[in-house]
């Protein structure tokens, strides 16, 4: 964001947009887009009924949020609007706006790393060295993006041309197999050239600046339609795991810590970022990796136990312990949501239902480590996995959490994964279970007209999209490095250079194998 | 026929024995000491049996009750009591219910009812149970099994409602209710006494798991001490067919007279039959031999109370339209003429031998009083006819006495015996769910009490009700307290000047308090949610009668609950426990309240007592009834129970290709593939040209 009146312009009109949504509640859907463990406001309108007669919010064992979460409930109902939750709005909006700020810095993160890691491989390759020695002032390119992102855009046609096989090869092992790969581009001039070469390898994906990442997501119509309940627990989620990895990646280590916490708090599977956070901090200090760490942890556990101290201070009791992250474990709510799990175990035969509990909880887990040793270079693309597997398969999503995941994938999508094949594909899905899902539900809930398969059919296909997204970007992200580490320059090169040019010999390329 | 001559046969021998007949119009405050007392085997229990038959308010109907009490035996008061088979043969108390005791050690009593059908409170009137303020004074000081027994006398709710006394293990106390020791204390007796009374009385007792059950301590009232207290468990079902089975067992296992006609009466006719069972039917014969007469009726209710104190008592109640039936014996009669069976002779009705005590009550209303031509001149006096019945020739005069208007008597006007405005109940309820059209999780629950009560007549004959109204919601519904509302609707007097204004309309408006709101919250898959609410309605002195309405309003959230809990009815929705309103008021004297005369508790000693509204000595009269809802049908979103397992597979199948793709990015490696041959296209359009395909590039 260059000017911060446009950053005002954009907040404000987020603002506004909230709102004016706020006076259209939609209860009709609230059940399947907020979920009881974030933004379930009546239960934590009733939490404060409660709770403000001395009563234990959790006794009525529909109030499913930390009792934090209770305060701007609480607020609203002195300000005497709780037909209208000005308080939990402002709150939520509030924290909407520094979300889309540290998507800035995330993304800019991103992008950053992204330069400069493939500028490593520039260094290491001698063609690289020479090429960004002689061609352009590498520091001015690297700054700009923009700037780089317009020189580059003669060799995007070439990267996004439809055939799978031209494209990743032509970017490796630019010869006369990419020239004819593409020639619509113009890029023949280029062919063969350090410039080529350069371009490819410094390559900063699209002409979407961070800022305009902020501005998506501040718009984002999940987060839009979220932001129509007036519950805060989606918006802090976000907020602060998203924090807890700009804060370690700025090298703040209690911060960070302090911020796992809190997301943690409102939802604990942003406890899994502990190790992208404990890896961008240890990148940082190459000397001595331990000490950012140990602090990350040491702010983890200080400010866990101070939430959990100050929640038990507030009501009295333990028992949000229960009917907080036992209930997200146990998953004993079988109402509808836009998640995976719901309307699996409201179907499971009666024995295989815990059984599938733990498959499921298990299965969420299962990805931190293979994901963690594959991608430890590149902790932030470890942690948008990370998010976007726990928002897609965890058993209360709300539609808010859906925000996040699109912008931590956005961030990859334009900065790194010049190799996407499903994002068209992707985006109709999206479209198309957004558009379906309301009429669905209506069907459904509505009119009692149809039965839950109808809405059930939906989730799948937005599970779906998030699966296509999640396994784009990654496998995206896997080729780009083999063509950038050399298995193009080294393995491919040559055998292209052997290759005959021309439309009769088809271009070899990168593929995924057993090794 | 063999039956009918059967039944002839043992009238003499009967009369043989010499009954006395006693004839006691008017107000009967004693029990005739009985004539011949049969309890042959000098048992510690006696048998007396009872029949009420008396108008509804609205004149059209007729209300019958028939009571059966059989008193406990001194041996019965502890737990360890003797085994039961020793008494199988010399007591009228029925070994089956000793047997429930003897199985059950902690029970210390149980009221099982039944209903069908809808007890139209509005027209029919209330059932007057005689509690004055002497008398809710005396129920509030009895001790816990004597409440559940004067329970059991009022209206019960339509579905069955079973309410469990236990006793609680020796180092509980009152406040532990709801731990898990108590809970697994509660639990082991209470499933012992739902499936033993679901097997003896072919009663969905089975269903009333913990989801549905309430618990709560029943206290004696102002004698607390460590043993004046009992657990309480109850639960009710919305829905329970009630057929013959029921009254079957009722007669098989409980009732010491066999039904004329049905069972062989032995030699020993006239006294305790082979099975130490008195044959003869007694007045339960009336009811039980003639079903028919019962479950056509447009509301019926069967009750049992056991207690190990109290006795027993079951009681047959019903409505019957008078329409259908201009005589008592009609009345019984009337669905056995549908069945197309010859109605029962009433000459065939006879006492049961080992009563100690046989009494009819008739009370008098619109329809003898008009048509006292044809009624016996024991019908045309105001006021209840108690009568001491000793002879089947009695009894049949006083069955043949005429009901109501007949149909095709039109110089009998079918006037309600009360005014149709003036004597209604000061206090009725309604309740509803209503969902948006766009919502069906979640919706509005309304509870609507209907008031009408009469202008003050001074500080000393106050126009007040105290109402205490009682909801059980399924924990599938969660009610959400902080939406609840209360608001009242006056629609000001009935029938004054409509330029009153608004002065009036306010004049007429009752006091409202509120004075209590107790909320137990439902416990998903495991206990309902309970709602209580106490408030007072005052009218002040305005004019005439204040009308209007209080209506309560929350929101509920309907759960999505798991394919397994959902009934194989599940598109005709869940119903839903009707709420219960006790109605205490104060009303000046005078007031024309409509009642249905019940002839009142029937003390366990014996003393029978007027069953009109007691008046208290300042003027005023105190009324008490119960009050029910309807039961309520709720639909839940329904899941898709066809095929499981296709939701099963497809989750499961994005699930393995999210893991999948996963594996297979993770686990793998990238490595350059050599260029292919010529593709799929191109060896198909050499194919197609008849061409050999072109040869590998490489």
């Amino acid at each position: 964001m260059a000017s911060p009146l446009v950053a005002l312009t954009v907040g404000a009109a987020a603002l506004a947009i909230r709102l004016f949504l706020l006076g259209s509640q939609w209860p009709a859907a609230q059940s399947a887009l907020q979920s009881p463990t974030a933004g379930d406001h009546t239960a934590l309108q009733e939490g404060v009924w409660l709770w403000t007669r001395g009563i234990d919010p959790y006794s009525s064992w529909t109030l499913h949020q930390p009792p934090l979460s209770l305060l701007p409930a609480y607020l609203d109902t002195l300000l005497g609007s709780a037909g209208r939750p000005v308080a939990s709005a402002l709150v939520a909006a509030l924290a909407d706006v520094l979300t889309a700020l540290l998507v800035i810095r995330f993304s800019r993160s991103v992008l950053e790393r992204t330069i400069s890691w493939r500028r490593s491989f520039l260094v290491a390759s001698p063609t690289g060295a020479l090429a960004s020695g002689e061609d352009r002032p590498k520091d001015a390119q690297l700054a700009d993006s923009q700037a780089t992102a317009r020189s580059s855009a003669v060799a995007t046609p070439g990267a996004r041309s439809r055939g799978p096989p031209g494209g990743p090869l032509a970017d490796a092992a630019p010869g006369p197999a990419a020239g004819a790969a593409a020639p619509a581009a113009g890029a023949a001039d280029d062919a063969g050239s350090p410039a080529m070469h350069h371009g490819v390898l410094l390559r900063p994906e699209s002409g979407v600046g961070p800022g305009l990442l902020g501005v998506a997501y501040l718009l984002n119509p999940f987060l839009l339609a979220s932001a129509a309940f007036p519950g805060v627990s989606p918006s802090l989620l976000n907020l602060f795991s998203l924090g807890a990895l700009v804060a370690a990646d700025r090298g703040s280590p209690l911060l960070a810590g302090a911020a796992l916490a809190f997301a943690a708090y409102f939802g604990v599977y942003p406890l899994m970022l502990v190790v992208p956070c404990g890896l961008l901090l240890a990148q940082r200090a190459p000397g001595r990796r331990a000490g950012p760490v140990a602090a990350m942890l040491l702010g983890l556990l200080l400010a866990g136990v101070a939430l959990l101290a100050g929640s038990r201070a507030l009501i009295g009791s333990w028992t949000f312990i229960q009917h907080v992250y036992l209930f997200q474990l146990t998953i004993p709510d079988l109402a509808p949501n836009l998640g995976l799990i719901w309307y699996f175990l409201l179907e499971i035969f009666a024995p295989f239902a815990v059984f599938y509990r733990v498959v499921f909880q298990v299965n969420i887990l299962i990805y931190l480590v293979p994901l963690s040793i594959r991608l430890w270079r590149q902790p932030l693309l470890l942690a948008a996995m990370l998010i976007a597997i726990y928002n897609l398969l965890k058993p209360y999503p709300a539609v808010g959490d859906y925000a996040l995941t699109a912008a931590v994938l956005l961030a990859h999508m334009c900065y790194v994964g010049d190799r996407l094949r499903h994002t068209f594909l992707v985006g109709q899905l999206v479209l198309y279970s957004t558009a379906l899902a309301p009429a669905l539900w209506y069907v459904w809930v509505g009119s009692g007209a149809g039965n839950a398969n109808f809405f059930f059919a939906i989730t799948l296909v937005l599970a779906v999209a998030q699966i296509l997204a999640v396994v784009d970007v990654l496998r995206s992200f896997f080729l780009l490095e083999a063509a950038l580490s050399g298995v193009g320059a080294t393995k491919a090169g040559p055998a292209l250079a052997e290759s005959p040019a021309g439309r009769e010999s088809p271009a070899p390329q990168l593929v995924f194998s057993f090794n | 026929m063999r039956r009918p001559s059967f039944c002839r046969a043992s009238l003499p021998g009967l009369a043989l024995v010499g009954w006395l007949v006693l004839v006691l119009v008017g107000l009967v405050t004693a029990d005739a000491p009985s004539g011949v007392d049969f309890r042959a085997a000098a048992s510690s229990s006696t048998f007396r049996e009872q029949l009420v038959i008396s108008p509804t308010a609205d004149g059209l109907h007729t209300f019958l009750r028939a009571e059966f009490l059989i008193s406990s035996p001194a041996d019965l008061a502890h737990a360890d009591a003797p085994n039961p088979r020793q008494h199988y043969r010399s007591d009228v108390y029925p070994a089956a219910v000793r047997q429930i005791f003897h199985l059950n050690p902690h029970l210390e009593a149980a009221a099982l009812t039944f209903s069908q059908g809808q007890f139209m409170l509005s027209e029919w009137g209330a059932l007057d149970l005689g509690h004055g303020a002497a008398g809710q004074a005396a129920q509030r000081a009895a001790s816990p099994a004597r409440r559940l027994l004067l329970q059991s006398q009022e209206l019960v709710p339509t579905g069955s409602r079973l309410v469990g006394l236990f006793r609680p293990s020796a180092t509980s106390t009152p406040a532990d209710i709801g731990t898990a020791s108590m809970d697994a204390h509660l639990d082991a007796s209470w499933s012992g006494l739902t499936n033993i009374l679901g097997g003896l009385f072919c009663v969905s007792s089975h269903d009333m798991t913990s989801e549905r059950v309430v618990d709560s301590v029943f206290e004696a009232g102002e004698s607390p001490g460590p043993t004046a207290w009992l657990l309480s468990r109850s639960s009710m079902l919305p829905r329970e067919s009630s057929c013959t089975e029921n009254l079957s067992a009722l007669r098989r296992w409980v009732l010491p007279c066999a039904v004329s006609g049905e069972m062989p009466l032995g030699p020993g006719a006239a006294g305790l039959g082979d099975r130490g069972v008195a044959s003869g039917g007694g007045l339960a014969g009336i009811l039980l031999s003639s079903p028919h007469g019962i479950f056509s009726a447009p509301w019926h209710s069967l009750s049992l109370f056991l207690s190990r104190t109290e006795g027993i008592r079951v009681a047959v109640d019903l409505v019957v339209p008078n329409s259908r039936a201009r005589t008592i014996k009609q009345a019984w009669g009337i669905g056995m003429q549908v069945a197309n069976v010859p109605p029962v002779a009433v000459s065939h009705v006879s006492l049961c031998p080992v009563a100690s005590s046989s009494r009819v009550l008739i009370f008098p209303g619109l329809a003898t009083t008009k048509v006292a031509a044809t009624a016996t001149a024991a019908m045309a006096v105001p006021g209840p006819t108690l009568r001491e019945i000793t002879t089947a020739e009695d009894l049949a005069a006083m069955l043949d006495a005429r009901l109501g208007p007949a149909e095709e008597d039109t110089s009998v006007e079918a006037v309600p015996l009360h005014g149709d405005a003036a004597g209604r109940l000061p206090i009725l309820v309604e309740r509803s769910l209503t969902s948006d059209l766009s919502d069906q999780g979640s919706g509005l629950l309304v509870t609507r009490i209907l008031f009408r009560l009469p202008a003050s007549d001074g500080p000393d004959a106050p126009s007040i009700c105290h109402v205490r109204l009682d909801d059980v919601l399924p924990w599938f519904l969660v009610p959400f307290l902080h939406t609840l509302r209360h608001s009242m609707v006056s629609t000001g007097t009935s029938g004054s000047a409509s330029g009153a204004g608004d002065a009036a309309l306010a004049s007429s408006r009752p006091d409202f308090r509120l004075e209590g709101l107790a909320f137990a919250p439902a416990v998903p898959e495991h206990s309902p949610a309970q709602l209580r609410i106490d408030f007072t309605l005052a009218a002040g002195a305005g004019p005439g009668p204040h009308e209007g309405e209080v209506l309560f309003e929350m929101r509920v959230r309907k759960r999505f609950i798991h394919i397994d809990l959902h009934p194989p009815d599940a598109n005709r929705g869940f119903e839903i426990f009707p709420s219960e309103v006790q109605v205490e008021c104060q009303l000046p004297a005078g007031h024309d309240a409509r009642l249905i005369p019940t002839g009142l508790a029937w003390p366990a000693d014996g003393a029978a007592s007027p069953a009109m509204a007691s008046s208290t000595p300042s003027g005023s009269v105190a009324l008490r009834y119960r009050a029910f809802t309807r039961p309520l049908l709720v639909y839940l979103p329904l899941p898709d129970f066809s095929m499981p397992f296709n939701v099963i597979a497809g989750t499961s199948t994005v699930i393995a290709l999210f893991f999948g793709y996963m594996f297979n990015h993770l686990v793998r490696a990238v490595v350059v593939k050599p260029a292919r041959s010529a593709g799929l296209k191109a060896r198909l359009g050499g194919l197609l040209r008849r061409r050999p395909a072109p040869p590998a590039a490489s």
